[in-house]
């Protein structure tokens, strides 16, 4: 059965670069039994996937009606990838709409039109491509229909020497099951930053291949916090001199889970990576993390952390964490942490004595032990996900 | 306004209170002394609710309500106050944030109207003029990284947000330099009123210097073994506690 699928995948050349992917991801992690389930559902779905673009026309009102839900402007909006193909007759209001601030009024399928935009706007494959010394800051709404069952997103990343690249990615898919696959290049002395945000009772997963050559840097923010589930895989290779930066905040609450499993190879000398992921469970959530940093001995001087620490909210919460570093040489600098705890009482106790009642005293204490997450975001989405985090479950505890 | 009468309170089936006997009228500043491991600590924070302590006998009234059944938060807004020995660093709890929403609980409990932002921290600036306390503290998360004097600084800024009716300083002193010892106490003089009670745990008698008491108590073993006024706290200075077992 799985063969047959993964052939299907690759007649439809989508999963191509998946493969290994999608070997990895289902072959080397070994999650907690009681959830496999999940997996199995996320893998059976990721498999089936149905392949079939249905042609859809949407509005502008629709698009403003999804984004003010989520305080999302779409004056903001920069790309949209939706469910549908749409038609070159179409692409003309597609454009407009989701280009709106670039007064991009009349728009023809061409290819001057997208090398205008460095991207493909249609609902399966995005190409990213920042030319080299250039600046680019763009959001991304992957937005799909309720009635939709599936969303296929491809984004390739290209960001040349000594380019630069911000990118905001919101998902937003209430009852459907988005799949995004990203895969980033980003060449000698350039900087690529990904900030990925998923809507309420999204389900989400997610498949990052990640290469860094010399010098570049990296950096990737995983606040998925809300959606209904969310499995992210990361695959990176750092080069030389290269640094990466990920983290993440996974605040399950009942029903909700969330899996990260990360691996960063470091294939030459003097790198650098981080993978910092804070988890905050409660009711039946779950999370875990899988971090793995690899340093073969081809990369001396290289510098690997990771920091997972986790809160506990309930009984019923589950959280794994396995950093893990396999390091073939000496000349390295490694450092891995791990901790699992539940609210601190004397902390608890401190604040009530001010007062503050114990609902409010254990939401400050959950904010204070994201905060360290939250206050390193990029300033510009800082406020907007502590907003975000006050109306998430996790807070109501 | 506040007595406790024959408490009893141990800690895993260790005995560590036998019997306290202490009455405080409204203004008065009672002091309590005695030796390490003695139950001074315990005592003060079994008064503000801490968990983890059995009340074994006897009752704590404050204002005629027995208060050992409430939850700290309650005693809190009642106007019970502890400034604590080690009070604890919370990471990522910002401290002006934290005083705004301990201030407008108090005060909610007080019936007042809660304070806006910008009257909060005008409010707690000015507050913290009568501690010579750093501004840049306000901004930093609470207590974190606070070296020993400015914690205890920062615990008599709340006493002065909060204007509770029954202050207890449990070691305030210790970690103060000379300087800081006359401004923190200079605090709490600026905060004695008629309907204000203070009791002051403290190992030395030149807290009391600045902050004059109208009782002096021994506590022992769990046991107040011994009261008096100010002329108490200069004998234990000189003489320590050996002679009060004879
Ligand atoms: N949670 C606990 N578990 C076991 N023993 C405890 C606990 N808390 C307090 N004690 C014991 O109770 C006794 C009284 O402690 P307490 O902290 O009240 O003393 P103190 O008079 O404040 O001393 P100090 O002057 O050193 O501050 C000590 O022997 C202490 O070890
Ligand atoms: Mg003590």
């Amino acid at each position: 059965m799985t063969h047959s699928i993964i052939k299907q995948c690759l007649q439809k050349d989508y999963a191509g670069n998946h493969l290994d992917g999608l070997k990895s991801l289902w072959q080397d992690v070994t999650w907690p039994s009681s959830k496999q389930e999940i997996w199995r559902y996320a893998k059976l779905h990721w498999l089936n996937e149905p392949w079939e673009l249905v042609a859809q026309k949407e509005t502008q009102q629709a698009y403003d009606v999804y984004l003010t839900q989520y305080d999302l402007l779409s004056n903001e909006t920069d790309l949209v990838s939706m469910q549908g193909k749409f038609l070159p007759n179409k692409v003309d209001e597609i454009a407009c709409f989701s280009h709106g601030h670039l007064d991009m009024k009349k728009v023809t399928w061409s290819d001057d039109f997208f090398n205008q935009l460095g991207w493909l706007g249609l609902s399966d494959w995005a190409n990213i491509e920042v030319a080299e010394g250039k600046y680019l800051d763009q959001q991304l709404h992957c937005i799909l229909d309720e009635e939709k069952k599936w969303q296929n997103v491809k984004l390739t990343i290209h960001v040349k020497k000594n380019a630069h690249l911000r990118l905001r990615i919101n998902t937003i898919s209430a009852q459907a099951v988005t799949n995004l696959s990203i895969n980033v290049q980003v060449e000698t002395g350039g900087s690529c930053q990904i900030i990925s945000w998923a809507s309420p009772q999204s389900k989400l997963l997610m498949d990052h291949n990640i290469d860094l050559k010399d010098r570049a840097e990296f950096r990737y923010d995983a606040l998925n916090f809300e959606a209904a589930w969310c499995h992210e895989r990361i695959y990176m290779m750092v080069g030389s001199h290269a640094s990466a930066h990920l983290a993440g905040l996974l605040l399950p609450s009942s029903g909700q889970s969330d899996h990260k499993a990360i691996h960063a190879h470091h294939i030459a000398p003097a790198g650098q990576s981080m993978q910092k992921f804070y988890s905050v469970a409660n009711g039946n959530g779950l999370a875990a993390f899988h971090g793995r940093a690899i340093v073969g001995h081809e990369a001396p001087k290289t510098d690997a952390r990771q920091l997972a620490r986790a809160l506990m909210l309930s009984k019923a919460c589950e959280v794994y964490s396995r950093p893990e570093l396999e390091i073939d040489i000496d000349d390295v600098q490694c450092q891995h942490g791990s901790s699992i705890g539940e609210l601190d009482t004397k902390a608890l106790f401190y604040l009530r004595s001010r007062g503050i009642d114990l609902n409010q005293a254990k939401a400050m204490l959950i904010e204070g032990f994201i905060e360290e997450i939250v206050s390193d975001l990029d300033q510009s989405v800082q406020s907007w996900i502590r907003s975000r985090i006050a109306k998430h479950e996790i807070g109501k505890v | 306004m506040f007595s406790v009468s024959n408490l009893h309170a141990s800690v895993d089936d260790k005995k560590i209170l036998k019997g306290i006997e202490i009455d405080v009228k409204p203004g008065e500043v009672h002091a309590i002394m005695g030796p390490n491991g003695s139950g001074k600590s315990t005592l003060a924070n079994l008064v503000a609710g801490k968990d983890g302590y059995t009340l074994d006998e006897g009752s704590i009234i404050f204002n005629g309500q027995d208060i050992s059944g409430l939850e700290p938060e309650e005693r809190a807004c009642l106007g019970i106050f502890l400034a604590f020995q080690y009070p604890v660093a919370i990471s990522g709890v910002n401290n002006m944030v934290f005083l705004q929403a301990a201030l407008n609980s108090v005060r909610q409990a007080r019936g007042e109207l809660p304070l806006d932002a910008m009257d909060a921290i005008a409010f707690i600036k000015d507050r913290m003029k009568l501690v010579e306390m750093k501004s840049d503290l306000l901004q930093r998360s609470l207590n974190a990284g606070f070296s020993g004097g400015e914690k205890k600084r920062n615990e008599i800024l709340q006493m002065l947000v909060l204007e509770p009716k029954l202050a207890i300083l449990d070691e305030t002193d210790s970690g103060l330099d000379i300087d800081a010892l006359k401004t923190v106490s200079d605090g709490v003089n600026h905060m004695r009123s008629p309907d204000r009670s203070f009791i002051i745990v403290t190992h030395y008698q030149r807290l009391l210097d600045h902050i004059k008491p109208d009782f002096v108590h021994v506590l022992k073993d769990g046991k107040i073994i011994k009261s008096g006024n100010y002329e108490l706290a200069l004998k234990l200075e000189k003489e320590g506690y050996g002679w009060l077992d004879q």
